[in-house]
């Protein structure tokens, strides 16, 4: 017998019901498919709406927690995810996930060392009206904010790497922070290692309103190519019940 | 994760907050000294982040399988 290695999705929810639960079913079949292959994945969902039902529902942990700062749904689930005092199994890594996004599972298959964590810089983002499709590689430092954290390398802060108060940018703080404490502990830095795969590996599906970023702010920030139909450009990429699912969304 | 309740009691805005407010922060030793020491905040509190108790649960049939053959 030997060890799963396992892994958790943060994902901290709030409204857009619909599209949230969208992501969570393929989420499932992520960490299904994860699983299958050896990873034992799962999801820890931090809200305190009726997104923790849908949640329950699939099968992922879930938190209580109000929306007044991001940064604490963050910090509640990766110390859920890889604090012993809380969470009897806990998981060898833990990956921050916005609530609409997908990923390609692939991407994952290779894990980071434990002094090392795994970033990606390519993402494509589909528009609010589900229309347009954008391909776009940030080239700074970290790249996207889905990131693979060694429980290890987030030992190092308790868990708890993001600024308590904070409300945006907790994808940058949970890194910085992290690099902080882990050099204060080890006395030299983490290694940053990156992991792409293709250009549409990560899909961030925007929607009218209630978000951080619009479309139209990312692709005036990064250099982003415009493509056509997401649902054309990503069949075979994901499954079709899922392109299915959100195609009705943005109905 | 040791954090601390504080009070903004300077004539301006820290961290985003403003004068008057009290907000929940984890700020480093010498930062949150030097804060105090200028008069930007006061310390209220002492408190620890953490998951609150009963606010979560573990994913279904977590503990129950941990582990795959080799075979």
């Amino acid at each position: 017998m030997k060890p799963y290695r396992s892994l958790w999705f943060v994902m901290p929810a709030n409204g857009r019901f619909d599209l949230t639960r969208i992501c969570l079913e393929q989420l499932r079949r992520t960490c299904d498919t994860l699983t299958v292959r050896g990873i034992r994945a799962s999801a820890v969902v931090v809200t305190d709406d009726a997104n923790l039902e849908t949640a329950a529902d699939l099968g992922f942990a879930t938190i209580r927690r109000d929306n007044q700062f991001l940064a604490r749904k963050y910090n509640d689930g990766l110390q859920l995810a890889c604090d012993p005092e809380l969470n009897p199994s806990p998981v060898d890594f833990a990956v921050p996930i916005g609530s609409d996004d997908w990923i390609d599972d692939r991407i994952l298959h290779r894990l980071p060392d434990h002094d090392a964590i795994r970033c990606f810089r390519h993402v494509a983002f589909v528009n609010e009206t589900g229309q347009e499709l954008s391909e776009t590689r940030l080239a700074y430092e970290g790249g996207v904010g889905i990131r693979v954290y060694p429980a290890q390398v987030l030992e190092a802060c308790g868990y708890r790497p993001a600024d308590e108060d904070r409300k945006r940018a907790c994808d940058t703080s949970i890194l910085y922070n992290t690099r902080r404490h882990y050099r204060l502990k080890h006395q030299k830095d983490f290694r940053v290692t990156y992991g792409d795969l293709h250009a549409r590996q990560i899909v961030d599906w925007k929607s009218p309103g209630e978000q951080m970023n619009t479309y139209r702010q990312i692709s005036s920030m990064h250099r982003s190519v415009q493509h056509g139909t997401p649902f054309d450009l990503l069949k075979g990429l994901y499954p079709d019940q899922a392109l299915e699912a959100m195609r009705e969304h943005y109905r | 994760m040791t954090g601390g309740i504080y009070r903004v009691v300077g004539g301006r805005c820290y961290r985003g907050h403003q004068p008057g407010d009290l907000f929940e922060a984890k700020i480093e030793h010498r930062a949150e000294a030097r804060a105090i020491g200028r008069g930007d905040i006061e310390l209220v509190e002492r408190i620890r982040f953490t998951v609150q108790p009963g606010s979560y649960n573990l994913p279904k049939g977590w503990l129950t399988t941990g582990r795959v053959s080799d075979g």
